[in-house]
């Protein structure tokens, strides 16, 4: 988070990461110049889509809240004192609003829920995250991979996601997304792939055992 | 999702080969099964756009959609209609389909001289209202849209709405 000591005109950011874009890009915008800012939000908001995502928001909420995080960057544009927290300041934004979602709709649905459903039904309707089509995985043994991992705990599930869609995952960045201390990641996800691995060789699925 | 979400790697507990193919696949399917919906970042460019604007938001009040009509024995066509207010003002707006897009027949209540635009995520049209209050935009391209009513007088705060449908 350490300022870069440079000389470069622009912003005073040289860095190549994707934070120190998300820095100059915000620096450009308070500037007037939105060019660079539209180019961060291109990307960095597949990585606010999958957080949200990963915390069990269905994707039509799951819209509003990403689109709901930079609204209110913009609206509170002025309170990001350092620009290279940027990044950071969007995820844990994008994790609370997802949390947030997530508490109203489950108080929509107990409210809906029929007053003579058993408790077990009521709570597996909770938990039963929605709406996806595995139908587009053509190939057998991804469908069986998806499937198992539909079966991993909620909080596996969503670390291994966020992991999944990196080679080189920033545990910053996921620690942010997930509020998962920087330091627990590496053994969780050894005990997330380890469970996995175990579900899908009762499968003796070709390739994964 | 691209490279970029990669950078800071650290080196911990190692993963095998059967690790890294299985974290291969779910990305990929993933991917595929979860998509980032078509437009998303482009209704976000076009929110946060509006939301630079210097100016208060009415509140979407009612929105009316009439039976199709036909007018002079032309195509049916669904009118809307879509009622804003503010603290000092209210919009009406009914939309019409017409060739090339939508008309937008508007009205702003009290009457007065007021700059009115029509943003949408490729651009913005301008037209302004006669003493009544009134004003037309005859054809506007489909898709997300919001209007600025901006008042001539100087000091007062300019108005928008919500996005709507167009």
């Amino acid at each position: 988070m350490d300022m870069i000591e440079d000389d470069t005109p622009a912003t005073g950011y040289v860095g190549s990461g994707i934070a120190d874009r998300a820095a100059r890009a915000l620096i450009a915008y308070r500037a007037g110049f939105p060019t660079l800012m539209g180019e961060a939000v291109r990307e960095i908001t597949p990585l606010l889509w999958y957080a949200v995502r990963s915390q069990g928001v269905g994707r039509d909420r799951a819209e509003d809240v990403v689109q709901g995080v930079w609204v209110s960057f913009v609206g509170g544009i002025d309170t990001i004192r350092e620009p290279q927290a940027l990044l950071q300041w969007l995820l844990v934004a994008a994790r609370r609003a997802a949390w947030a979602s997530v508490r109203a709709s489950r108080a929509d649905a107990v409210k809906q829920a029929p007053v003579q459903d058993s408790d077990a039904d009521r709570l597996q309707a909770l938990v039963t995250v929605p709406e996806v089509d595995a139908q587009v995985l053509h190939d057998e043994r991804d469908r069986v991979l998806w499937a198992r991992f539909a079966l991993l705990p909620e909080r596996c599930q969503a670390l291994l996601r966020l992991i999944s869609l990196a080679e080189r995952p920033d545990y910053q960045q996921i620690s942010a997304a997930l509020d998962m201390p920087v330091g627990s990641i590496g053994a969780t996800r050894g005990r997330c792939l380890a469970k996995l691995r175990t579900l899908l060789a009762d499968d003796d699925v070709r390739g994964f055992s | 999702m691209t490279e970029s979400w990669m950078e800071g790697a650290r080196a911990d507990e190692p993963m095998d080969e059967a690790d890294q193919e299985i974290l291969r696949s779910l990305g990929a399917a993933v991917v595929l099964v979860d998509p980032v919906p078509d437009g998303l970042v482009d209704r976000i460019l076009f929110a946060m756009t509006l939301e630079r604007l210097d100016a208060d938001v009415a509140e979407m009040m009612e929105q009316v959609s009439t039976e199709p009509v036909s007018i002079r024995g032309d195509a049916a066509a669904v009118a809307e209609t879509i009622t804003f207010t503010s603290s000092e003002l209210s919009v009406m707006i009914t939309l019409s389909e017409v060739a090339g897009g939508v008309r937008i027949d508007g009205w702003v209540a009290p009457g007065g001289a007021f700059r009115i635009e029509v943003h949408r995520s490729a651009g913005v049209d301008v037209t302004e209202t006669d003493p009544d209050g009134r004003f037309v935009f005859t054809a506007v391209p489909r898709g997300q849209a919001s209007l600025l009513i901006h008042c001539e007088e100087p000091h007062r705060r300019s108005l928008r709405t919500p996005t709507f449908e167009l």
